[in-house]
């Protein structure tokens, strides 16, 4: 009885502990099983294990080659997509008239489907890289731009009246006050448009490219080498999965203070 | 022979902090509703002055209004004979919550006013700084985060704060209300031992009628919105205060008196 129970609650304890890997293990061994026991085609869903037997059948090379390609435009779309939110969230901060002469604007931008639109960018700007960032670029800069007015805009009212006590410029108002109570805001828009960069990437590929993964993804579909599209589009969630990581340790390292609080 | 005492007298005893006939109205409509009106009030230079009345009345926005950040639409706010149409220097204010900022230490935090107006400071500003840390017992928490400190120190640290530039006016909108009545009534004593060490003017706004009389040389009470001036109450309790004051007969006077006007009038009973 004695031995029985700490044994017990220690059991619990470890399901409870890696339940989440527990849960994708069985949701992995799950498909084998579909796969192996309903005789499913390879065309139709390849088995987990035929998918790892297609990932080392291409050459490591190859792979960073179009890792570094896609990675290469998403990081640069959405550096340049910082770039451009910052500024003019500041700018429809401080200004009325900004806000209302852009906001409607950038609501028009961001409800356009960019796939639609990627071929005339392509059209306009080459097959090179400059369109493909862009194409990222206008998927990934709306939500930073949401985030960032709403979190400059959310600062304490009676901080601003400190600010204003003190008739310091409005440049330091910005920098010193509203910017640091936006981090936790601008945060959550990084998160949100670091994923969509890997997306907006992969779309410009599908477009016109002859490397990366999203090209890689199109070009196995095409010859029928569905373990290998499969294979690629697991690695290109891994890595998104990755940045959006990034993205939170490098919060943690340079803004603690800025994480929600734990009760 | 005889003026000379008594001309002494009103230069000592003159007006500092001045309103006159000082109402607002935030909706420019002319039908629109006052929030305060008709506010006549002399604070003498040091004294401490509180003000109390129903919430609404518009007490936080009599304090803007002499802070300089609000301009009355009805009368003017002078301090030492200069109207008020900015903020001045020597203002100091603290807030109900203690609005430190939580990406700065706590000395960083009492250094910001001159941080955020002047872009930076020297290290005979942080010798200050440290001094005022000292005086309020927060010498230890200096390098700590504010999320770190109790609600109690931090509020310490606002006030510290606001003294940081030395400011001759002091005006504080309900800056202990967030606390628990404990430490509500030591920082109260405290706040009473800063102001006897370093007089400033001080209007204070607080919801608490017995902390009013603790502290204050006079008392503005106020009536319901549109916010005017029910009495202004002289409090003769002998200073330094101390906990036998709250137990005199005077202060239960005092408290009667001004509960009488806050819930009377309009107490349906
Ligand atoms: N910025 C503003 N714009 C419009 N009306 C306001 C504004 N600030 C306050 N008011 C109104 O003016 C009146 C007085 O407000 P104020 O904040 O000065 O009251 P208060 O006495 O400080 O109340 P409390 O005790 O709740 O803090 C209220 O009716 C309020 O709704
Ligand atoms: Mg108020």
């Amino acid at each position: 009885m004695n031995q029985t129970l700490p044994l017990k609650s220690w059991l619990k304890y470890q399901v409870n502990r890696f339940a989440p890997a527990l849960f994708f293990i069985g949701l992995v061994i799950l498909w084998e099983i579909i796969c192996v026991v309903g005789k499913v085609p390879n065309y139709i869903l390849p088995s987990p294990s035929a998918i790892v037997t297609a990932f080392f059948n291409v050459e490591f090379s190859r792979w960073m080659t179009h890792l570094w390609a896609t990675l290469r435009v998403a990081l640069m779309g959405f550096a340049l997509s910082i770039a451009i939110a910052l500024p003019l969230s500041i700018g429809m901060m401080r200004s009325e008239l900004m806000n209302r002469i852009l906001y409607p604007a950038l609501i028009v931008i961001q409800s356009t489907p960019v796939v639609a639109v990627a071929p005339l960018i392509i059209v306009l700007l080459g097959t090179d890289d400059p369109s493909r960032v862009l194409i990222t670029c206008l998927i990934t800069f709306f939500p930073l731009v949401v985030s960032t007015t709403t979190g400059m805009l959310e600062t304490p009212p009676e901080m601003i009246e400190l600010s204003q006590s003190l008739r310091a410029p409005r440049y330091r108002e910005t920098w010193q006050i509203r910017i640091p109570y936006a981090i936790p805001h601008i945060f959550s828009g990084l998160r949100v448009s670091i994923t969509l960069a890997i997306i907006g990437a992969v779309v410009a590929e599908f477009v016109a490219a002859e490397e990366g993964l999203g090209y890689f993804i199109q070009f196995s579909t095409s010859f029928f080498k569905i373990p290998q599209a499969f294979a690629g589009l697991i690695f290109l969630s891994i890595i998104s999965l990755l940045l959006f990581k990034s993205v939170q340790w490098i919060q943690m390292w340079l803004f603690p203070w800025s994480l929600p609080k734990k009760k | 022979m005889e003026n000379k005492p008594l001309e002494s007298e009103s230069s000592t005893g003159a007006a500092y902090v001045s309103m006159k006939g000082v109402g607002h109205k935030y909706d420019p409509r002319p039908d629109a509703a006052m929030a305060v009106q008709d506010i006549d009030l002399d604070i003498h230079r040091h004294e401490f002055v509180s003000v109390v009345g129903p919430s609404g009345c518009g007490k936080s926005t009599l304090l803007r209004m002499v802070a300089g950040l609000l301009i009355p639409s009805h009368g003017e706010v002078s301090v030492f004979n200069r109207p008020v149409t900015e903020p001045r220097d020597d203002v100091g204010i603290v807030f109900q919550k203690a609005n430190l900022l939580p990406w700065l230490t706590v000395r960083k935090n009492v250094l910001f006013p001159l941080k955020h107006k002047y872009g930076s400071y020297s290290a005979s500003d942080e010798k200050r700084a440290n001094e005022l840390l000292e005086m309020a017992g927060l010498t230890q928490f200096a390098d700590k985060m504010p999320e770190e400190l109790s609600g109690g120190m931090q509020q310490r640290v606002g006030i510290v704060r606001a003294l940081l530039l030395n400011p001759d006016i002091l005006l504080m909108d309900e800056p202990f209300s967030a606390l628990d009545a404990l430490t509500r009534e030591q920082i109260g004593f405290d706040l009473l031992d800063i102001w006897k060490a370093q007089p400033k003017t001080v209007l204070f706004i607080t919801h608490s009628i017995s902390e009013a009389v603790l502290l204050s040389d006079r008392i503005l009470v106020m009536s319901k919105r549109p916010g005017t001036v029910l009495d202004l109450i002289e409090v003769d309790l002998p200073r330094p205060r101390s906990q036998q004051t709250i137990n005199s007969a005077r202060f239960a006077e005092l408290t009667d008196l001004i509960r009488g006007y806050i819930y009377e009038p309009n107490t349906p009973t």
